[in-house]
């Protein structure tokens, strides 16, 4: 039997009716096409599946796509804005932060809880705070590099490290749903 | 350009926007019309 869900992804709402079982990675690949999330393991080890989910990093494969109901969920694809990329992945562009880039959507959304904790990050609480998301390219120091890079960029900025999609009118009607 | 203004430049991969926007294809993301399930096979590793 399908349930109601109301989730809100990148700034858009999305309605649909779904399996208690479909998981949330499922959910934003197959339902929504939204390929950019990968699964790595299935396991939460390597953390290829990370997405922001009100404003927390979350391994998407290890949650049910309705206990994200009426969550605000942020995707590599909702980091660019307008054909402008965001800082992080400027950084990582830069810095030479991917090689094979299967991690580095995962990598990225988990940079940005790391870099919304702490804005100039030490190396050692990137590299705590990155514990859970595996490079098998083991580029590491080079992503450490590229955090780094990032949270310089946005204290340029000034801006948050995790975008905000901009209030649309369909805010209030995602807010309905507990997770 | 010269080939030797590359050395010690700052070069950015070209293959890097479409990895870092979530916008590049991996085996995984690959959908052929009537796709259930999907195995790669490969003959040997290299030797």
């Amino acid at each position: 039997m399908k349930h109601p869900l109301t989730v809100r992804v990148n700034g858009t709402t999305y309605h649909h009716e779904v399996e208690p079982r479909l998981l949330l990675v499922h959910y934003l690949r197959e339902v929504l096409g939204l390929t950019g999330t990968h699964i790595g393991c299935d396991t939460s080890s390597c953390g290829a599946c990370t997405v922001l989910l009100d404003g927390l990093a979350v391994k998407s494969c290890t949650l049910l796509a309705l206990q994200a109901d009426g969550a605000e969920i942020v995707t590599v694809e909702g980091l660019a804005r307008d054909g402008q990329l965001h800082p992080i992945q400027e950084a990582f562009w830069e810095e030479h932060g991917l090689q094979c880039g299967f991690c580095t959507p995962g990598m990225m959304l988990t940079a940005l809880q790391v870099l919304e904790r702490h804005p100039m990050p030490t190396e050692e609480q990137i590299r705590h705070g990155l514990e859970g998301n595996l490079c098998r390219c083991t580029g590491y120091q080079h992503i450490v590099n590229a955090v780094q890079a990032a949270a310089r960029k946005l204290q340029a900025a000034g801006m948050a490290p995790i975008p905000r999609p901009a209030a649309a009118g369909a805010s209030a009607e995602a807010g309905k749903g507990a997770v | 350009m010269a080939v030797t203004t590359l050395f010690g430049a700052r070069v950015r991969r070209r293959e890097d926007p479409r990895l870092i926007t979530g916008r590049a294809t991996y085996t995984d993301d690959l959908r052929l019309p009537g796709l259930v399930h999907a195995v790669m096979e490969i003959g040997r590793a290299h030797v």
